[in-house]
C-alpha cells in the first residue's frame, strides 16, 4: 500500500512537472508577444514592409518593446503596419519618432525598428501613427554593389592596357634593364644632396646676414638701420647732384666758348685761327719761345751765380736753414 | 500460385487495416462508457510514463548535447556561433524531441505492451477475463492507449527541457553563454506556432504507440513465439506509424501555415 501510494506521488511530481514546463513555455512565448501584460497599439505606414509579418518583433531604440499585430494594405503605394506595444514603453516613445524597417541580424527576421527623434515631441497615445524612414533594400544595395563592380572592371580593363603599354615600351625597359642607372642615380642623389647642404648653408648664412642688417649690423645694415648716416648719404647725393649740375653749367660754357672759336675757326678769323692756320705766325711764336726758354736758362745761370756772390750768399744760407727746419 | 501472392498480400494488409480501424474504433466506444478503470490508469500511467523517464532523460541530454556540438563548426564556419541555441531549440522543440521521444517510447513501451498483452492472451488470461466478467479490453486496452497517449507529451516536455540543458553544456564547452541569456536565446525564436503543433502531435504518437501495442499483443497467437513477433512487430509499426503521424502533421501545419 505505501508503495502505492510512493508510487502515486512520484507519478504526481512526474505529471505536475511536465504540466509546468509547458505553461512555463507557454509564459515565456505568450509574454514575447505581450499576450501577458497590457499594452497599446501604434501605428505606421511604409510603402514597403520588405516581407514583414505579424509576430515579428518591435524596437524602440534597440530594446524589444512590441510585436506587430497585422500588416494591412490601404492602397497600391500604402502598407499599414499596427503593431501592440508594451504598456511601459509608452512614457519614452514619443510622436515625431522615427520607424523603420530593418533585420534582425544579417539574415535574421524582419524587425520594426522605433529611433527617437533628437527634437523632444509630444509622448504617443493609442493607435497614433508614427514617422517612417525607407530605408535602403538589399535590392539597392546589390544595385550600388553592381555599379561599383562595373567600375572596378574598367578600371582593371585600363591597367591592363597601361600594363601592356609599359611591355611594349623600349626605352622604359632600356631604362628598367640599365644596370649602370642605379648607381648613376645614387651618384646624383648624393650630388643632389650635396647641393641641397650647401644650399642649406647658404640660405642660413643669407639670413644671418638679413637678420644682421635687420639688427643694424654692416654697412648695409648702417645705412638701413642708421638714420644719421641716411641723411649723410643723402647729403651726398645731393652734393653730387649739385656737383653734376655745376659740371652740366660749366660743359655747357666750354660748349659755347668752342662754338665761338669754331665759328672764329670757320670765318677764317681771330687768334686761333691764326695759330691754326698762318704758318709764318707759327714759326715767329715758336722761335719766341725758344729765345724765352733760352732766357730762362740764362738768368737761371745769373741767380746761381748770385747765390755764390759773398754779397747774397748769407741771406741764401739762412733761407736753406728755414727751409730744412 | 505465386501470381496471386501479391493480391494475398494486398488483401492481408486491408484487412489488418481494416482490423486495426475497428480496434481503434472500439477503444473509444469503450473509453467513454463507464465503468473507468482510474485505479488501472494511474498504475500504467506510472508504468509507461514515469518509468520511462530514466530513458528518455538520458537520451534527450545526449540528443540536445551531441546536436549543438556536430551544429558548431558549420555555424562558425558561417560566422553564427551565436545562433546555436536558436537553431537547438527550433530543431529539439519542433522536431527532433517529439520524434526521438516517441521512438525510445515505442521502442520501450509499444514491445513491453504487446509482449505483456501476447502472453497475456497465449496464456489464455485475457480469455479468463472475459470468463469472469471484467472487459478485458477496457481493463487492458484503454487504460494502456489512455496512459500512453497521456504520457508520451510530458515525456516529449520534459525530453526537451533536458535536451536544451544538454544545449546550454554544449554551447558552454567552447564558449560561455549565461543561462539567462540562452533561455532568452531559446525563446526568442520560439512561437506558439513551433511549441503546440509539436505539442499536439506527441498526443498522437503516443496513442499510435499504444493502440499498436495494444491491437499486436491483443491479437497475438501461435504461442510464445507469437508473443515475440507481437512485441517486434509493435516496435516496428509503433515506429513506421510515427513518421507517417509527423508527415502528415506537418503537411496539416504548412497548409494552416504554421511553418
Amino acid at each position: 500500500m505505501a508503495n502505492k501510494i510512493a508510487n502515486n506521488i512520484k507519478l504526481g511530481v512526474f505529471v505536475i512537472a511536465g504540466l509546468l514546463l509547458l505553461i512555463f513555455a507557454l509564459y515565456m512565448i505568450g509574454k514575447k508577444s505581450n499576450m501577458f501584460g497590457s499594452s497599446f497599439t501604434l501605428r505606421a505606414r511604409f510603402r514597403n514592409v520588405d516581407g514583414l509579418r505579424a509576430g515579428n518583433n518591435v524596437r524602440y531604440a534597440g530594446i524589444e518593446t512590441g510585436t506587430v499585430e497585422k500588416v494591412l494594405i490601404l492602397n497600391d503605394t500604402t502598407i499599414e503596419v499596427i503593431m501592440s506595444i508594451d504598456e511601459k514603453a509608452r512614457d519614452y516613445i514619443r510622436k515625431n519618432a522615427q520607424t523603420t524597417i530593418g533585420n534582425e541580424g544579417l539574415m535574421g527576421n524582419k524587425v520594426v525598428n522605433i529611433f527617437p527623434n533628437p527634437i523632444r515631441g509630444e509622448l504617443v497615445k493609442d493607435n497614433d501613427l508614427l514617422q517612417t524612414v525607407q530605408q535602403a533594400d538589399i535590392g539597392n544595395m546589390i544595385g550600388t554593389l553592381t555599379r561599383t563592380n562595373d567600375n572596378a572592371a574598367i578600371i582593371a580593363s585600363e591597367l591592363v592596357e597601361t600594363v601592356k603599354r609599359i611591355n611594349a615600351s623600349p626605352v622604359l625597359w632600356r631604362i628598367l634593364s640599365d644596370t649602370t642607372l642605379p648607381a648613376n642615380l645614387s651618384a646624383t642623389m648624393v650630388g643632389v644632396r650635396s647641393s641641397a647642404e650647401h644650399l642649406n648653408h647658404s640660405i642660413a648664412e643669407l639670413q644671418a646676414i638679413v637678420s644682421d642688417i635687420h639688427a643694424g649690423k654692416g654697412t648695409a645694415g648702417l645705412l638701413l638701420q642708421d638714420t644719421a648716416a641716411r641723411a649723410t648719404a643723402s647729403r651726398a647725393l645731393n652734393n653730387i647732384h649739385n656737383v653734376t649740375a655745376e659740371a652740366d653749367g660749366l660743359m655747357q660754357r666750354l660748349d659755347s666758348i668752342a662754338s665761338v672759336l669754331q665759328s672764329g675757326v670757320s670765318n677764317k678769323e681771330g687768334m686761333l685761327y691764326g695759330l691754326l692756320s698762318d704758318t709764318a705766325f707759327t714759326q715767329r711764336l715758336s722761335r719766341s719761345l725758344n729765345n724765352v726758354e733760352n732766357g730762362i736758362a740764362a738768368f737761371n745761370e745769373d741767380m746761381e751765380a748770385l747765390k755764390h756772390n759773398f754779397l747774397l750768399k748769407g741771406y741764401f744760407k739762412k733761407q736753406a736753414r728755414k727751409k730744412s727746419q | 500460385m505465386k501470381p496471386d501472392k501479391p493480391a494475398k498480400q494486398l488483401q492481408a494488409f486491408f484487412d489488418e487495416a481494416g482490423r486495426i480501424a475497428r480496434f481503434t474504433g472500439w477503444y473509444f466506444r469503450q473509453a467513454i462508457r463507464p465503468r473507468y478503470e482510474f485505479k488501472e490508469l494511474i498504475r500504467q500511467c506510472f508504468i509507461i510514463g514515469y518509468q520511462s523517464l530514466g530513458l528518455v532523460v538520458l537520451t534527450g541530454f545526449i540528443m540536445g548535447l551531441v546536436l549543438t556540438m556536430q551544429l558548431r563548426p558549420t555555424l562558425v564556419d558561417y560566422g553564427v556561433e551565436s545562433q546555436i541555441p536558436a537553431m537547438v531549440a527550433i530543431a529539439v522543440v519542433r522536431e527532433i524531441g517529439p520524434v526521438i521521444t516517441a521512438l525510445i517510447f515505442a521502442g520501450k513501451i509499444g514491445s513491453s505492451i504487446g509482449a505483456e498483452l501476447g502472453s497475456m492472451r497465449v496464456t489464455e488470461q485475457i480469455d479468463a477475463m472475459e470468463v469472469s466478467g471484467t472487459n478485458p479490453y477496457k481493463y487492458l486496452v484503454v487504460t494502456r492507449v489512455t496512459a500512453a497517449t497521456l504520457m508520451l507529451p510530458i515525456l516529449v516536455l520534459l525530453s526537451d527541457t533536458i535536451s536544451l540543458y544538454g544545449a546550454y553544456l554544449g554551447v558552454n564547452i567552447k564558449t560561455v553563454t549565461s543561462p539567462d541569456l540562452f533561455i532568452w536565446q531559446v525563446f526568442d525564436v520560439l512561437d506558439f506556432t513551433d511549441l503546440m503543433p509539436a505539442f499536439i502531435k506527441t498526443f498522437f504518437f503516443g496513442f499510435a504507440v499504444g493502440m499498436i501495442g495494444c491491437y499486436k499483443g491483443y491479437n497475438s497467437t501461435k504461442g510464445t513465439e507469437g508473443v515475440g513477433r507481437s512485441a517486434n512487430s509493435a516496435v516496428v509499426l509503433s515506429s513506421v506509424m510515427i513518421f507517417i503521424i509527423d508527415l502528415l502533421v506537418v503537411q496539416v501545419t504548412d497548409i494552416m501555415g504554421f511553418n
